[in-house]
């Protein structure tokens, strides 16, 4: 149950760690253009 | 030559500097957005029901117990890292062939989102192991083969860190090639050595049970629709960053 446990909680920080890892670089990006 | 020259170089006028590069139509702002809003709510509810009868709907596995739930995402990552290192082929066949930078941010975001998804299969696949066989890993055909795999497409996104290159970027480009001819290796690796890993039977004889299946199925639709919306995001942020590199040089002029 523990392996679940950790397996489930690792997909979901990885992949939510890396979606918004995206929109935070997205965000970055216009706000520079925007300032440029 | 350096790939931020090659862009600008790609922008003939004022009024195509102001405007935004857009690689495919699908990525254009207005565009893009409207499409998002769709697929983000459905995704995330396959997601939901997937997790659902991963955990709830599905029969417990006799021998393995709640263990062998991890297989209904450990199966679906290594799916979508199989598909997006097949995009990275392609991509990096037609950058080329074409020479156009848009394959070439293509290429780039389906091995960045390829290679997170393997190391999901290399962090659940371990997990699933120490129950199933004792061991967190052993050094098997299938086992290593994907490691391989991941090693390769890290390197290829090493290479892609450093310097905008032209001359890098071809070699990414042959190096995304390459190493999908892992792929086909992996699949097969079960047939071709004797192996511990299971091989995956989905038919009705004698393979998965029908509501095992049936999850299996959801999870591999739910993490196929967030390998699309990621992708999306990602291949539009390329364009965004040289959107802002066209600017730049073209300041410095």
């Amino acid at each position: 149950m523990i392996n679940l446990v950790i397996a489930y909680g690792v997909i979901t920080v990885v992949l939510v760690t890396y979606t918004a890892a995206i929109y935070w670089r997205r965000r970055k990006i216009e706000r520079t253009l925007q300032a440029e | 030559m350096n790939l931020s020259m090659t862009l600008s170089r790609s922008v003939e006028s004022e009024e195509q500097i102001n405007r935004h590069p857009v690689y495919w139509h699908i990525l254009d702002e207005h565009v893009l957005p409207k499409m998002l809003k769709v697929l983000a709510p459905i995704t995330l509810l396959t997601i939901g029901v997937a997790l659902y009868m991963a955990l709830f709907f599905a029969p417990r596995e006799a021998t393995m117990g709640d263990a062998q739930r991890i297989f209904y995402f450990h199966v679906p990552s290594a799916w979508i890292g199989f598909l997006a290192f097949f995009i990275v082929f392609v991509a990096s066949v037609m950058f080329l062939v074409k020479r156009e930078r848009r394959w070439d941010a293509l290429a780039l975001s389906a091995a960045e989102i390829g290679v997170v998804f393997t190391t999901l299969v290399l962090l659940t696949g371990p997990l699933w192991a120490k129950a199933a066989w004792g061991a967190f890993w052993v050094w098997d055909a299938r086992l290593t083969t994907t490691l391989v795999l991941w090693l390769v497409y890290v390197g290829y996104l090493m290479l892609r860190s450093s310097v905008d290159d032209l001359r890098r970027a071809r070699l990414a480009a042959v190096l995304g090639i390459i190493g999908f001819l892992d792929v086909p290796v992996i699949y097969l690796s079960v047939t071709w050595w004797r192996t511990m890993h299971p091989t995956l039977v989905v038919n009705d004889s004698g393979g998965l049970d029908s509501a095992m299946r049936m999850t299996l199925m959801v999870a591999l639709l739910s993490f196929t629709l967030l390998f699309a919306w990621l992708l999306l995001l990602r291949t539009q942020l390329e364009q965004k960053q040289d959107e802002l590199t066209i600017k730049r040089v073209l300041s410095e002029e």
